[in-house]
């Protein structure tokens, strides 16, 4: 019988003890896993819908910011408009590369109209665009043409094969996008002409007609030249045109950064607390063990164990345990992340993508690693401290 | 065989209190030997037991085994020794919980040096099929009663073929048939294969003729031969 | 350890009967208006209801896990408590489903805590199924 064998079969016949074990253990891996999985899934998906923009700088009408964050992290319709003629005046600033506006409308809620609810929808103008094409020529080489929309992955057809319909136009759904985990999963991109197209109709076919401000634009995006200070450019901005507010692509997500940043910290905070409390509950638990057990262990020492081989064999059963509540653990926080993934989002307000499979076996292996390294540290004083014992004392009544 | 050059035992209670376990004791047990220590509870005959076997140091005085001194030893080399050379029946339940009656026997195999898995296994049945307890070998020891349990004891403690066996009051919890069966067996395997033993115990009943017999009182041999 | 598992089963249950009621669109105050004016429940409500039928089984395997003595029975308990997690989730996905669109909260709360549920219930039926040992009577 090998040392392990014995280690399990100490395990089982241990009721109260090895429970309490393993479950520290298990809420260690599964706090530890599920907090990282959580704030890194929160970041990349930032880091990815940041990326997905395209631009350096975004231009908004002032006060527009924290619409646009939650349009784009959380698809919270907005609407805002500033002067169409700020796109030719942007154009001219030194160091801007490129300028395209981009037009923000929404569904309406509710009704017969709009086969989704309040659905945010980003027009763009296909002559200037230097953020869509770039990820959608690798879906639909052939770009977007008149009453064609691609869609962000939550949308699907409601009317017929492929068919969405908004304000009383059938709109042909032509693909889904990549998840972002942000609110873009839920909008929907087509072109200016199309927009213009379904104000047209919806004078007649909708019980609201949508309405586009002529000579008005949401926002606009622009490239920098390589090489740029954008932030130089983005103050220059600020301080000649009026009634805009530019927007750096680092500081876009800036009040969900933030937001991320109070979470990261309310968990270390909490893992500083829990971990050390683990530790010592574990310790506490194995000092008991070396009373209850002692008289054993004094019989092994008697039938020829050395002290290591006890100490050991302790050892290895709170590795076991750990092992075993450890990947339960981890098991149950990989389990709720996948399955409420909306609910969290919703209810911290940060954006979440799940990780790749590679990266997610990583953090598990991390996770797994962390708890049962508490639990053998835990454990590793009173191992040897117990292993120590004068067989004769031990026996004694 | 086993030596005891002047040994003494205290132990300290804390306080400046100290209880002398044993004090300044020789004594020799010759090889095939059977010799029984006798005294009242508190005359310290399990503590010499304990010396005996290198389950606890000597506050001073030397301890040898086959010439060599015990602890002059690594706890490795003396855990071996006790392992090869020595087996236990202890007066309480000593058996693991959680392990069948069968593992509980090769048990001290698994501290050797090794040696064959399926060996032990069939050696283990044996002795089992020799103690009477053929039926139990899946068994768990909460299945047993105390008597059987202590007959599993006795062929564990012969697992790996010792030279000496060492039974501090194996009996005192068993009724009177049982522990006649016991010191029956006892007496068998003596004469069987030549083993020294030596039996702590109370009760003079269970000394019979052809038994050296070495009484304690106080920490002190008050009654007996010191020697073979 | 049979005996937890038990518990865990009864919890499990308890959790598959109670919380749709709490957690589907009618809760929310969502309900669908027919052309003639009726309120109808949505899908939601109904796979709520149909929970309760997987639900009821495996709290009584729970029970049969908790006070069974025999390897067989304990089992058993473990086969009917892995059906019923399978038919949990099938009813909140293919038999019956949830409303359409994800943003809703049946989709957000209530499926997922009874997808939770179901892979739960067959985790710790298998578990069970493993573990079981005839519990056996202490010597006198």
């Amino acid at each position: 019988m090998s040392l392990l064998q014995l280690a399990w079969k100490n395990i089982s016949g241990n009721g109260l003890r090895s429970w309490v074990v393993a479950l520290c253990a298990l809420l260690v891996a599964a706090f530890a896993l599920f907090s990282t999985l959580l704030l890194r899934g929160a970041a990349t998906s930032l880091e990815l819908a940041a990326a997905r923009l395209g631009a350096d700088i975004v231009v908004v009408p002032e006060g527009a910011q924290t619409e646009i964050e939650g349009a784009l992290l959380m698809g919270a319709p907005a609407h805002f408009w500033m002067p169409q003629q700020n796109v030719e005046i942007l154009a001219t600033f030194p160091g801007v590369e490129a300028v395209s506006p981009q037009i923000y409308l929404s569904t309406l809620v509710g009704a017969s109209c709009c086969s989704v609810s309040e659905m945010f929808m980003i027009a763009y103008d296909p002559d200037t665009d230097f953020t869509v094409r770039p990820w959608l020529q690798k879906q639909l080489p052939g770009g977007l043409g008149l009453g064609e929309v691609i869609g962000g992955d939550y949308i699907f057809a409601t009317e017929g094969e492929d068919g969405i319909l908004v304000y009383g136009t059938l709109l042909k759904l032509k693909g889904n996008l990549e998840p972002t985990g942000t609110g873009l999963d839920q909008s929907v991109f087509f072109t200016l002409d199309t927009a213009h197209e379904v104000a047209r109709i919806s004078e007649t076919q909708a019980e609201e007609p949508l309405v586009i401000p002529p000579e008005q634009v949401s926002a606009v995006l622009l490239q920098t030249k390589p090489g740029s200070d954008n932030e130089e450019i983005a103050v220059e901005i600020y301080r000649s045109v009026p009634g805009i507010y530019p927007i750096q692509s680092d500081s876009l997500f800036s009040s969900s950064r933030t937001q991320l940043k109070s979470l990261l910290n309310t968990v270390v905070i909490i893992a500083a607390l829990i971990w050390p409390l683990a530790i010592v509950l574990i310790g506490m638990v194995y000092l008991m063990a070396a009373n209850e057990r002692r008289r054993e262990l004094g019989v092994l020492r008697a039938l020829g164990a050395t002290r290591r081989f006890v100490s050991q064999s302790l050892l290895a059963e709170a590795s076991l345990l750990a092992l075993c509540g450890a990947s339960v653990g981890a098991f149950l926080a990989v389990l709720a992340i996948y399955l409420f993934r909306k609910l969290i989002m919703t209810s911290l307000g940060v954006p979440f993508l799940l990780p790749a499979p590679g990266s997610l076996a990583l953090q598990i292996g991390i996770g797994l690693l962390l708890a049962m390294a508490s639990v053998f540290l835990a454990a590793l004083l009173p191992a040897i401290r117990i292993s120590r014992q004068d067989p004769a004392i031990a026996m004694r009544e | 065989m086993i030596t005891l050059e002047n040994v003494t035992k205290d132990y300290s209670l804390g306080k400046g209190n100290t209880v002398h376990a044993v004090r300044g004791v020789s004594v020799e047990i010759g090889a095939g030997e059977f010799v029984a220590i006798v005294g009242r509870s508190g005359s310290g005959k399990t503590t010499l037991l304990n010396l005996a076997a290198g389950l606890t140091r000597p506050t001073s005085g030397r301890v040898t085994f086959d010439g060599v001194e015990l602890w002059k030893l690594t706890d490795t080399q003396q855990s071996y020794l006790r392992n090869q050379r020595i087996g236990f029946v202890f007066q309480f339940p000593s058996l693991l919980p959680t392990l069948t009656v069968l593992e509980n026997v090769f048990l001290p195999t698994t501290f050797g040096s090794g040696g064959n898995h399926a060996e032990a296994r069939q050696r283990a049945q044996e002795l089992l099929v020799r103690v009477g307890l053929a039926d139990k070998l899946s068994s768990y020891p909460r299945q047993l009663s105390a008597g059987q349990q202590q007959r599993v004891v006795v062929a564990r403690s012969l697992i790996n073929h010792p030279e000496v066996l060492l039974a501090d009051e194996p009996t005192s919890n068993l009724d009177e048939r049982t522990e006649g069966e016991i010191m029956e067996l006892f007496h068998d395997l003596h004469t069987s294969l030549g083993l020294a033993f030596v039996l702590v115990t109370h009760t003079r009943q269970l000394v019979s003729a052809g038994m050296r017999t070495i009484e304690m009182a106080d920490g002190l041999i008050v009654n007996g031969t010191a020697q073979a | 350890m049979t005996k937890i598992l038990g518990v865990l089963m009864i919890v499990l249950a308890l959790v598959l009967a109670i919380a749709p009621g709490f957690t589907d669109c009618e809760s929310q105050g969502k309900t669908l208006t027919t052309a003639e004016g009726k309120t109808v429940s949505m899908k939601c409500h109904w796979t709520g209801r149909a929970e309760i039928a997987a639900a009821v089984p495996l709290g009584l395997a729970g029970i049969f896990a908790l006070i069974g003595r025999r390897r067989e029975s304990k089992r058993f308990a473990a086969l009917v408590g892995a059906v019923s997690g399978l038919l949990a989730i099938l009813f909140a996905t293919t038999l019956i489903g949830t409303c359409m669109s994800a943003s809703m909260y049946c989709n957000v709360a209530m499926k997922p805590i009874i997808l939770a549920a179901g892979i739960l219930a067959i985790v710790v039926s298998a578990a069970l199924f493993f573990a079981a040992r005839e519990t056996v009577p202490p010597a006198a």
